[in-house]
This record gives C-alpha cells, sequence and structure tokens, in this order.
C-alpha cells in the first residue's frame, strides 16, 4: 500500500479501549442506524446534522468543527477511525471533512459496519461520554475541494476529471439513481471530458477495498489516470465522489486530489454549464 | 378524520432529539411480515421505489378498513420507525379516509430539519405510495 490509512476491524477490536490514544467515529446513511447499536467506544458523527450547515449548501465553518471534536473528546493529536454503513461512504465523507479542517491522523476501518457485524462482532447501544477537549482546527484546506469555477477551469486543460456514478447516470439515461428520486437534477449527463470509474470499482463485495496492485491496475493502468497531476472526482451530492477520493490519495497515494462536492445535484441544474451524454470517449 | 392525527401531534410536540428516539421506538414495533409475504418480498415484488433504503408495502382493505404489511431494511431503522407510525396510523381506518392523509408528514411530525431534504422526501414517497394503493383499491371497489 502507498498509505497505511485503513485498519481492519480486529485491529479496532483490539483498540477501542483505548480511548486516550484513538477515536472512533460512525458515520452512516441512516440518522438512526448507530442507537441500534455500535462498536463500544464509538460516538456519531452525522453527515447531515453534524457536517453540514442547515442554512447555506456548505460544510459546516471551522469553529462548529472544533466544538463537534471538543465534545467527542477529540485532541488535535488523537488517531480518529472512520466507519459506516453503505460500503462506508459516509465514513469517506466524514474522514475528508476531517481532512478539510486539518485532522492530522485519520483512518477507516476496511469493510465498515457490515464486516463487523458480519463477524459477528460485539455492539452496543452504550453512548460514551467524553470530557470536552481544547481543539484547534485550521481554515479550511481547499486544496481538497473544488468548486464549480474550479471545474469549468479544468476541463479546458485536463482529462483528469473523474465521474464515479453508475453508467447510466453517466450516459443521461437518468439522472439519478432509482433508489435516490430526491437527488434528481433538471438536465442528465456527464461533465463533458470526464472519465467514467463507478465508485464500486474501487471495492469488494463485502465493502473492503481491493488491493493496492488491483486499484492501480483500473485507475492507474486502464483508465490512464496519472497519480502525479491535479485529479477531481465528483458524483451528485459528493459522498461517493469522497469515497474515491479517499481511495485515489490514500491507498494509491495520488499527488492531488479534489473532491467536487458540488456534483451533478449542482452542475446538473446550473444554467448553461456544458453538458455531454453517451458513452465515454475512446 | 381530518389532516390531524394524535401520534403526528405527539411527535411535533416533542424535543427534536426526542422526536428521533420516539422514532427509534417505533422501528422496533413493527410487526414481523406474514410467511407468505416474505416470499412475494425475496422475489421483489411491492418495493417501494421511491424510498433510498429496501421497503416493501403491501396495502389491503378488509371490512373496508385499510391493513398494512410491510417489510424494511433492519440497516435503516430510521425508515423502519417512520413505516412503524404510518402502520399504527392508517391500521384501522376507512380506506377512503386514506386519501385525506397529509403528505408532508416529516415536516408535520417536526422530522424534516433532522433529516433533511433528501431523506423526508423518501418518507413522503412511502405516504403517498399508500395513498396510491388505497385509491386504486377504492376504485377497484366501485
Amino acid at each position: 500500500m502507498a498509505h497505511n490509512a485503513l485498519v481492519s476491524t480486529e485491529w479496532v477490536a483490539k483498540n477501542l479501549s483505548d480511548t486516550q490514544q484513538y477515536r472512533i467515529v460512525e458515520s452512516n446513511e441512516d440518522v438512526l442506524l448507530y442507537s441500534t447499536g455500535h462498536i463500544q467506544n464509538a460516538v456519531k458523527i452525522d453527515w447531515f446534522t453534524d457536517l453540514q450547515d442547515g442554512t447555506v449548501r456548505d460544510y459546516i465553518d471551522r469553529s462548529k468543527f472544533e466544538m463537534l471534536c471538543s465534545s467527542f473528546g477529540i485532541t488535535n493529536d488523537t488517531i480518529v477511525i472512520f466507519y459506516g454503513d453503505k460500503n462506508n461512504w459516509w465514513a469517506a465523507y466524514a474522514f475528508w471533512v476531517f481532512k478539510l479542517f486539518g485532522h492530522k491522523n485519520c483512518l477507516i476501518m476496511d469493510g465498515g459496519r457490515a464486516k463487523w457485524k458480519a463477524e459477528n462482532r460485539p455492539v452496543t447501544t452504550e453512548i460514551p461520554q467524553f470530557q470536552p477537549t481544547k481543539y484547534t482546527a485550521t481554515d479550511p484546506d481547499l486544496s481538497i475541494r473544488s468548486f464549480r469555477d474550479d471545474v469549468l477551469a479544468f476541463i479546458k486543460k485536463s482529462d483528469q476529471l473523474v465521474d464515479v456514478r453508475s453508467t447510466m447516470e453517466y450516459e443521461g439515461k437518468v439522472t439519478h439513481m432509482p433508489e435516490y428520486p430526491q437527488e434528481g437534477a433538471l438536465r442528465a449527463g456527464h461533465i463533458p471530458g470526464a472519465k467514467s470509474i463507478p465508485w464500486a470499482t474501487a471495492v469488494n463485495g463485502d465493502g473492503t477495498f481491493k488491493t493496492y496492485e488491483e486499484l492501480h491496475s483500473i485507475y492507474v493502468r486502464q483508465k490512464k489516470l496519472d497519480p502525479s497531476n491535479e485529479t477531481i472526482a465528483y458524483c451528485r451530492i459528493g459522498e461517493r465522489s469522497s469515497h474515491t477520493w479517499f481511495v485515489l490519495k490514500y491507498l494509491l497515494g495520488f499527488k492531488d486530489v479534489k473532491n467536487y462536492d458540488g456534483s451533478w445535484t449542482e452542475w446538473g441544474n446550473l444554467v448553461g454549464v456544458p453538458i455531454e451524454k453517451g458513452e465515454e470517449k475512446a | 378524520m381530518g389532516t390531524e392525527h394524535p401520534l403526528i401531534e405527539q411527535f411535533a410536540l416533542l424535543e427534536p432529539r426526542d422526536r428521533l428516539e420516539l422514532l427509534l421506538d417505533f422501528s422496533r414495533s413493527l410487526p414481523e411480515l406474514p410467511p407468505e409475504k416474505k416470499k412475494e418480498m425475496l422475489e421483489g415484488k411491492n418495493k417501494v421505489h421511491e424510498c433510498a433504503s429496501p421497503v416493501f408495502l403491501w396495502v389491503s382493505a378488509i371490512g373496508g378498513k385499510v391493513h398494512i404489511d410491510a417489510y424494511v431494511d433492519p440497516d435503516a431503522p430510521t425508515v423502519k420507525g417512520f413505516v412503524s407510525l404510518l402502520i399504527e396510523c392508517f391500521e384501522g381506518m376507512d380506506i377512503a379516509q386514506v386519501s385525506e392523509f397529509p403528505d408532508d408528514l416529516p415536516r408535520l411530525m417536526g422530522i424534516s430539519q433532522s433529516l433533511g431534504m433528501q431523506r423526508s422526501a423518501g418518507l413522503t414517497g412511502i405516504v403517498n405510495r399508500i395513498k396510491k394503493n388505497a385509491a386504486e383499491i377504492l376504485r377497484g371497489q366501485f
């Protein structure tokens, strides 16, 4: 592996009682799933209520992030381990937000909630309490984030834009996944020049990430992404692209990877931006 | 029955945090799916496509009163709780009255703030599906 950003369920089971060094964070699509049972000493961070601003479409600001970390007894040196449902989509999303605010040590538990349950490991409904700590975040690190105008400029000079949605969404046959009708857009298709690499290409059936060799073969050899050049990933609302961002940056060691979190819910509704339909051009 | 229901009012009166707690309680009391419907579910029948999580619903009328069977993915407790709540609201209601039930339940219950637009819309989709099925049964009866 190029980077050591994954830990196994076995490792978490062995280290979960060390709440001084480690903080386990569960992030799911369902806001109540944590309450049905979670890894002992894990705290819940909900992508919507905890990481999103309630009024403006944006992430929370620096001071809210500091308060969030403080409330969970997280210090600047705490090693935070993320896991969750849905193949760790939202764990990757939360990981990305922590990196946005400069948190040093972040890891993902490979296989997420599903693997932990599949291995019959114990869960608890007990909610851990931590003493509030001092936490100082950085200002948002925009070297990992792309905005609309960045993407407009990027597509004129680079072909390292990665669309991680399903093939049907990429080709413009549908504006949203059948299971997510509320995330539709007024137009279907993809951002011109984007490579189609559905996020699921990076994981095995059990939600664990593929090996470095397998990922390298897909993203670098087959799809011809250059790890030394800037790469931007997008999906519909930025959660699947966080997942691919993690793969490219932390598992494949790409130098410069950004998440365009506006993604298709922004681009597909934006007046006047170029859109392509159909299969990926060879 | 008008657009109010005691259960919905109960939700609206609680603190936001307690609303989700109550929804969690409801998720634990969803009745088990009868065996003959389990088979249909495994065949993918009666799936509610408006919802992101796997939800399967059977709406029927027994003596003109609504009866609902449901299966919800256990990893979707928010949806499971909502469906369980709906069943309690609808069970035994005259089928003709189902159409009067409000669509935007998550907002009336005061949980759409906690869930966000996308998740709320999924739940509204479930209400719509029940109303649609009820209307179909009513048409079939005339």
